[in-house]
């Protein structure tokens, strides 16, 4: 049916681009014009039988596309012959030829007349074709009006009405929604299952193993193995996974890696002494709780590789001194963020805002008055935890594990509840710095697994903090094993002890009393201002058997609220900070390695969490695999500032988007062997081969980079220092 | 499935049925060509004129022929530089005395020393002819004159005036033809290839039964394999050509009307040129060379633009030039509407040499499809092509008789007409539309020439590129 004998594909590469005559004339008078043979395959020889259904797998690069792109003609093999028996129709690509200028009907018959149908033939299965793809009354509407999804849907109905005699197939298995997928990917199989000899390409092998007789494994130019599936396919499997496997757990991106260079937001202290401390240190609390990292330095300690480590800056009671002057004009030399903590007219840093106001982003202020009197230098933003009227509430819940008292004159506190709130506070604050901390725990069974999490939680508290100590109910024999060297803070106390202490240490009723204060705040002000500081007062448990999930639940549940509030409001920093932050991503998946594409997905949530808005672009086809997923024409108009490939095709696809800032291509090992699908022109087996300038390649890891440099040469990034950029 | 023949008994007799269709209309139309040689005898430049033809006089001259068919006569005529009366009247007379060309002219259309035909179209004999000339109502020294030679006895016969012989000639110019004696092998020879065209159409349909391959059977293979296709093609490019504009088909009916519009403005007052029947001599060459450019152009895209398709799909090569070309074709057959407007606005003859003019368009397309092979083969490879090709066809332009006369260009430089295949055809087309007579049948082997000489090296290049241009879209 098939038979292709000892087919080598040759690509003759000219050193450079010639593309004009001038420039080829020129070589060719010089003798300078140098070729290059990329070999993609040597000597491939098989034989396909009636009714085979055979699948041909191989890495990317490997040849998988340019095979069938010789089976059906496209391609002429450099040497060799393939002979083939009956009539093919060839689905490299769906909807060739589609003009969108036309309406449906016309492009049925265009589209028909390309794949070779005959005029009776697309006459009497007109019909069926309009029914398949769902269209209705659309058939008459010009494509350009189409959805991607129905173009998608026309384009397999045409393709599949016939019943011929060989299909080739390079990935189309499924499109449109979901019910579309499920049809269409049982008319494959009824194509397949009918007869029909099939040539098929696909990146899952899962896929592969369903459907496939036989296959055709092509590896370093050459045909690797042929034979039965399962055999096959398992020997692929083999030697694809162990390496794969080992990256995939060795990356996380190296998460601390990534920690240690990239944080978002820098503090910089003028007078740490001073009471803004505390404020800064919600907003550094808060930050932490919608995933920004933050940073603090003082100013005198400020050095210019700080700039490049951050991507906002809060000046908070900064003097102004030429070295954080020059600072902030440096860091606004990088499109960094600048922001400034003010907090009245007579703020300490004034100056430094006057002389630095032309660089600076935005400004942090207590109140809407003092908002509207710095709105002159940059954009305001509210900070409500601060706001006066709300100061007081707030003191009263931070000072039960914060040795701070909101800094406040007593005389400015307007309302009588307010002043009950914060003496409460002041009170409580002198009694514990008399006596030191004492955290509660009683009615909690040490040896349940359950309570580590509880017990680590402490234990670190204890450690940071020297004056605390704890109670609880315990065998004294135990706490040694329990807690280690803090052991000595540990104070075992017997059921008859605990009964005597007082209320305040108990107070299981006190979390969650402050948890349902801070929630109802929390809806309360998510419209303006989030009532996020409500923390838990960790140091006070009452763990029993029956309040335990209450710990846990409220916990997460309140921290997640939090979070989201914050954000979603934009009225707290980390959303102010996200919001002017915020950069888009494009990552196109197309012929994506599975390696790559599971580094894909990792990156794109990564980007994702911390503030990205990142899609994935497929060119052909919509995979429900991906949380955000569109089809290309979508996204013509998008402007994206930044794009990532995964294949040399899908870089093709976004060469052609003029707006994009910075593009980058994400490389496996064997990436580099591919040519250009999108243009088909440019053989890309060599680095001269790909534009240079306006592409960064980041490699999948260090190992990756080394193999890639060495053969192609140039420089290749890896992941992780990709990721510390942002 | 039953093979289907590519080709059957329906199909032969139908090729054989066209065959003499066309060698029949080819004979009506172009009849004076095959029958006779063309031929130009004069008296040759002159050496006085007569006296003032007033009122009443009669200037004879007799003729003996030495041709077998006259296509007209022409007499130089002399006003004095001035604006004179009355008119003349021409006529020619057998030797019965029966006029068989007549023709009168008003004295004030006369410029001087120019020369008026007296158109005769006729067969004639071995006996002598006379040549009248009479002179009405022209007043005393405000009548014309005509030139003579007094040293030439043309032909062996003087003039006379009012009957009173002179020694000499009057200055004539004879256009006419001699019997080739060709149509007398015309029947035979059409029906001896006649002959040999069927029976190589039978013995290939008995081959092609059989399962053997030739260059024809491969060719009508494709043709009815790829039909559709390229009709499908056609037709896209055809309805997405003026998509979404209000006119829609209109323009290519508008568009030559105006372009010939702006070079007649341009050319008849700022440029002025004395050629006869200007706007349809203009929309002539217009008609022809724009559908050459864009067949040309359009090709020369037709692989760079089609890359998608070409590294999706297998469709033979020569699909995507000859599309386009045919669908810009559709638009020089639109364009001839307008060309035949201006036919009847401006009153020339439609004769029978009409039939003749598919012949010409024929001609054109299959050597617009030659450049497009060429030029799409050559933009794969250089992109530059689309640039040089944009200064070629300016260039081209200006070295073609579009909108001057043929004749300014001089007789040493003449050569580069004789090379361009585009004058060629647009003079073609000129001949028949502006003279009503079949261009001489030299044109033709010209126009069929260039037509498959372009067609060969196109289809050899392609031939030897197209396996690569894959590699280079």
């Amino acid at each position: 049916m098939i038979r292709v004998n000892n087919v080598s594909m040759c690509y003759r590469l000219v050193n450079d681009k010639l593309m004009s005559l001038k420039a080829y004339a020129i070589a060719a008078a010089k003798k300078e014009l140098k070729f290059k043979e990329f070999w993609v395959f040597k000597d491939v020889s098989f034989e396909v039988k009636k009714g085979d259904v055979v699948g041909i797998i191989g890495r990317n690069g490997a040849g998988k596309s340019t095979i069938l792109k010789i089976i059906s003609g496209v391609l002429a093999p450099t040497e060799g012959n393939v002979e083939t028996h009956g009539n093919v129709v060839p689905m490299l690509e769906l909807g060739s030829g589609f003009d969108f200028d036309l309406s449906g009907r016309e492009n049925i018959f265009l589209n028909g007349s390309i794949l070779g149908y005959s005029e009776k033939y697309i006459k009497e299965k007109y019909d069926e074709i309009v029914k398949f793809s769902e269209l209705g009354e659309f058939i008459e509407n010009p494509l350009r009006s189409y959805s991607s999804g129905m173009l998608m849907r026309l384009a397999f109905s045409i393709a599949t009405v016939v019943e011929p005699e060989i299909l080739i197939v390079d990935e189309i298995l499924a499109v449109g929604d979901e019910a579309f997928q499920k049809k269409s990917k049982r008319k494959m199989l009824n194509l397949m299952g009918g007869g029909t000899t099939v040539l098929f390409v696909s990146h899952s092998i899962e896929q592969i193993r369903e459907m496939c007789s036989k296959v055709v494994w092509l590896e370093d130019g050459r045909l690797r193995m042929i034979g039965e599936t399962k055999k096959v396919c398992d020997a692929y499997q083999e030697f694809i996974n162990p390496d794969s496997k080992s990256n995939i757990e060795k990356t996380q991106f190296d998460a601390d890696e990534i920690r240690k260079h990239c944080r978002d937001v820098l503090f910089v202290y003028g007078r740490r002494e001073h009471n803004y401390y505390w404020r800064v240190a919600v907003e550094r609390e808060q930050l932490l709780a919608t995933n920004i990292l933050s940073g603090e330095v003082d100013s005198e300690n400020l050095s210019a590789d700080l700039m490049a480590q951050f991507r906002a800056f809060v000046f908070v009671e900064c003097l102004c001194d030429e070295a954080v002057l020059s600072f902030i004009k440096g860091i606004k030399g990088l499109h960094k963020l600048v922001l400034f903590d003010m907090s009245d007219a007579e703020d300490i840093q004034r100056p430094l805002l006057e002389k630095a106001f032309r660089y600076v982003d935005g400004i942090i202020v207590p109140d809407q008055r003092l908002g509207e009197m710095y709105a002159c230098y940059g954009e305001t933003f509210c900070n409500p935890y601060v706001a006066l009227d709300r100061i007081a509430q707030l003191s009263t819940w931070a000072s039960y594990d914060r040795d701070v008292l909101p800094n406040i004159d007593p005389e400015t506190i307007r309302s009588e509840d307010m002043l009950i709130n914060y003496n409460r506070a002041k009170t409580a604050k002198e009694k514990r710095e008399s006596e030191g901390y004492r955290i509660g725990c009683f009615h909690v069974d040490w040896n349940d697994k359950k309570y580590d999490a509880v017990r680590i939680k402490i234990i670190s508290y204890l450690e940071s903090n020297d004056t605390a100590w704890l109670y609880t109910v315990c065998n004294e024999s135990m706490t040694s094993k329990l807690f280690g060297k803090i052991s000595d803070r540990v104070y075992a106390l017997s059921c008859m002890e605990w009964s005597d202490m007082p209320r305040t240490y108990s107070a299981v009723d006190i979390v969650l009393e402050m948890l349902e204060e801070g929630r109802r705040q929390a809806k309360d002000y998510c419209s303006q201002i989030v009532a996020g500081l409500v923390r838990t007062p960790f140091c006070i448990y009452d763990i029993t058997e029956e309040n335990y999930h209450i710990f846990q639940d409220t916990e997460k549940a309140y921290t997640m609220e939090r979070a989201r509030l914050a954000v979603n409001s934009g009225a707290s920093l980390s959303g102010y900070i996200r919001k002017r932050i915020t950069q888009n991503f494009a990552i196109v998946i197309d012929e994506t390695d599975a390696e790559v594409l599971i580094r894909a997905k990792e990156l794109a949530q990564f980007l994702f969490s911390k503030g990205f808005d990142v899609v994935f672009i497929n060119e052909n086809q919509i995979n429900s695999e991906f949380p955000v997923i569109c089809k290309a024409e979508k996204y013509i108009n998008m402007k994206f500032d930044n794009a990532i490939a995964t294949s040399w095709k899908s870089y093709c696809f976004i060469k052609n988007y003029t707006d994009i800032k910075n593009r980058y291509y994400l490389t496996g090992v064997y990436q580099t062997d591919q040519y250009d699908d999108g243009d088909y022109s440019k053989f890309a087996a060599n680095q001269t081969f790909y534009p240079t300038g306006d592409i960064q390649y980041i490699a999948l890891d260090e190992k990756v980079s080394r193999i890639m440099s060495e053969r192609y040469g140039g420089t290749y990034m890896t992941l992780t220092e990709f990721l510390c950029g942002f | 499935m039953e093979k289907q023949s590519v080709l059957d008994k329906k199909k032969i007799i139908l090729c054989i049925f066209i065959y003499f269709v066309v060698t029949i209309i080819f004979y009506y139309a172009a009849y004076e060509r095959i029958c006779y040689i063309e031929y130009q005898s004069g008296v040759g430049g002159s050496d006085g004129y007569l006296e003032e033809l007033s009122d009443g006089t009669v200037v004879t001259q007799d003729i003996c022929f030495d041709v077998d068919y006259v296509y007209e006569i022409g007499i130089s005529v002399a006003t004095f530089m001035r604006t004179n009366t009355g008119r003349i009247k021409i006529s020619l007379e057998d030797e019965n005395g029966k006029i068989i060309a007549a023709k009168t002219i008003e004295a004030e259309q006369i410029q001087d020393n120019s020369v008026e035909d007296l158109p005769v179209k006729k067969t004639v004999g071995d006996g002598i002819y006379t040549l009248k000339i009479i002179s009405e109502g022209g007043k005393k020294n405000a009548s014309i004159t005509l030139y003579r030679n007094s040293k030439v006895n043309y032909l062996g016969h003087g003039y006379s005036i009012d009957g009173r012989k002179y020694k000499g000639t009057l200055e004539l110019n004879l256009c006419g033809g001699i019997n080739k004696r060709l149509s007398r092998w015309y029947w035979p020879a059409v029906f001896i290839a006649g002959a040999i065209m069927l029976a190589v159409l039978c013995w290939t349909a008995e081959f092609a039964q059989g399962g053997g391959k030739n260059i024809l059977i491969n060719f009508l293979d494709n043709i009815s394999k790829y039909w559709f296709l390229i009709k499908q093609l056609v037709s896209r490019d055809f309805k997405t050509k003026y998509k979404r504009s209000v006119l829609g088909i209109c323009w290519s009916l508008l568009n030559p009307i105006m372009t010939m519009a702006v070079q007649y403005i341009i050319f008849s007052t700022i440029f002025r040129q004395n050629i006869e029947n200007f706007p349809l001599y203009l929309l002539c060459g217009s008609v022809l060379f724009t559908f050459f450019t864009d067949s040309a152009g359009n090709g020369l895209m037709s692989i760079v633009g089609n890359a998608s398709l070409i590294s999706k799909v297998y469709v033979p090569k020569y699909i995507y030039p000859v599309s386009k070309v045919l669908s810009t074709a559709i638009n020089l057959l639109l364009s001839m509407i307008p060309l035949l407007i201006v036919v009847f606005v401006t009153k020339a003859p439609v004769t029978k040499a009409y039939l003749l003019i598919p012949f010409v368009i024929v001609c054109l397309i299959v050597f617009c499809i030659g450049m497009s092979f060429l030029l799409s083969s050559a933009m794969v490879f250089f992109r530059d092509t689309q640039f040089l090709w944009g200064v070629m066809t300016i260039l081209w332009m200006y070295a073609t008789p579009l909108f001057y006369p043929e004749t300014i260009i001089p007789e040493h430089f003449r050569f580069i007409l004789d090379l361009n295949p585009m004058y060629h055809y647009v003079s073609f087309l000129r001949v028949i539309m502006l003279n009503g007579v079949s261009p001489y049948l030299y044109e033709y082997v010209y126009c069929m020439g260039f037509s498959l000489i372009a067609l060969w090296c196109g289809m050899i290049v392609y031939k030897k590129t197209e396996d690569k241009f894959i590699l280079y879209i």
